[in-house]
């Protein structure tokens, strides 16, 4: 685990930490290194893989044996994209650590959602998913509850032996989903107690880098009150008890009132153009908004290069390299065409990062 | 009195730049310590940039001589 406590009381390093990150950005994969891998073999990206910066990783992965080709590629790429972050985070100090955690911690925000989703039908393959490893949790601890933890009440008992906040969190989406049945409000649960958790340790702090992470937070916020207000008007009831509070551009009337995406992304801060309701499914308006949210995050790297601005935006093209690797992978595996597979992967226009 | 003035601006003079500088270079330096950990390539440019906040406090010092000079 992140030693989140141990320097937290120090004096933010930003200077260091932000030329270190700037310095290692330039090893991100370009644009044309993924047109290249897309247009080559599974084998071409393991050759890649061993002269990159997950070699190390991937050559562990060779020498533990198992597993099939994809199977190591996508093991190695998520240990490798773990490791850049969790190093990179032990270079913080002080404040800058504090705001990196919360990066790190939205790693334990996907675990728990992926493990609430494995959870009601009891029936779950025995090897762990693709956990992100970056997480501030212990991954011992996913792992036991992936192995151990059949139903929800199970991993509710897990979870509070377990002496760290997330799995307090954690366990109570658990109690929630073994009252309820209801996945759906287990994960507002979850995402609830995670935005809480985090509020209450940034309160008190006030200057451009906390409201940046403020603002951070309530984007997240708004990227879950956007996936329930997609849902249909006839779950209106619950629709409406599942908004989160705290949201940074839609306010709880708006996502309330408004049924036309363009009404409600007008005069939100967000520069989203969806589209009208209708023009596009569910899941593409979702998809893009993420990418969007995407979008923004990455570009904080260029902005204030003496705060938490430039950790944001270099956290955001790890996740998003990793995430490009891993479909590659899959695409490579499935031989689909170079044109075919590009279409799918998420690319900084050039210049722009 | 007057003297003990001229002595106080000529130590404003060089005092004021020299705390602005350190802060300069406080930040500089550890941001080039950062950049040629990672690319060592970088150093002469490092220097270059920690030494820049260092005229601030040579053109205070000229001030402070030139008070000195002219008023003492």
């Amino acid at each position: 685990m992140i030693p989140s406590q141990k320097f937290i009381g120090e004096s933010p390093n930003y200077e260091y930490l932000n030329a270190v990150i700037r310095a290692r950005g330039t090893r991100l994969l370009g644009r044309e290194v993924f047109s290249r891998l897309a247009s080559g073999s599974l084998e071409d990206m393991e050759l890649f893989l061993l002269e990159s910066r997950y070699g190390p990783r991937y050559r562990e992965q060779l020498a533990t044996g198992g597993g099939s080709l994809l199977g190591r590629i996508e093991n190695a790429l998520a240990w490798g994209a773990a490791d850049i972050l969790r190093e990179t985070a032990s270079l913080a100090r002080g404040e800058s650590l504090l705001f990196f955690s919360v990066i790190l911690s939205l790693g334990d925000l996907h675990n728990g959602r992926i493990l609430l989703r494995a959870s009601p039908g009891g029936i779950r393959p025995k090897n762990s998913p693709a956990w992100h490893r970056y997480s501030l949790a212990d991954l011992a601890f996913y792992d036991d509850l992936w192995k151990k933890s059949a139903t929800p009440a199970d991993g509710a008992v897990r979870c509070h032996e377990e002496n760290h906040d997330f799995a307090r969190i954690l366990g109570e989406s658990y109690r929630v989903l073994h009252e309820t049945g209801d996945l759906f409000r287990a994960e507002r649960a979850l995402y609830s107690g995670w935005f809480g958790w985090w509020s209450e340790r940034l309160r008190g702090r006030n200057n451009e880098n906390s409201r940046r992470i403020e603002e951070y937070l309530g984007r997240l916020t708004d990227l879950w009150n956007f996936s329930i207000w997609l849902r249909p008007r006839k779950e209106a009831v619950s629709r409406d008890q599942a908004f989160l509070p705290g949201g940074w551009g839609f306010s709880q009337e708006a996502l309330e009132s408004l049924d036309d995406p363009d009404k409600l992304f007008a005069g939100s801060g967000w520069s989203f153009v969806p589209g009208k309701r209708g023009e596009r499914t569910r899941s593409d308006l979702f998809r893009s908004f993420q990418r969007h949210f995407y979008e923004w995050q990455k570009s904080l790297y260029r902005q204030n290069l003496l705060g938490t601005d430039v950790s944001l935006g270099y956290a955001a093209q790890v996740v998003q390299e990793w995430k490009n690797l891993s479909l590659l992978a899959v695409g490579l595996s499935l031989k689909m065409p170079a044109a075919d597979l590009e279409r799918h992967l998420f690319l900084q226009e050039e210049g722009t990062v | 009195m007057e003297k003990a003035l001229i002595a106080l601006a000529a130590a404003l003079a060089v005092g004021i730049p020299a705390v602005a500088t350190a802060y300069a270079q406080a930040k500089i330096g550890s941001a080039g310590a950062g950049t040629v950990a990672e690319k060592p390539e970088t150093g002469g440019t490092i220097i270059i940039l920690e030494a820049i906040p260092e005229t601030m406090v040579i053109l205070g010092f000229v001030v402070a001589i030139m008070l000195i000079l002219q008023f003492a």
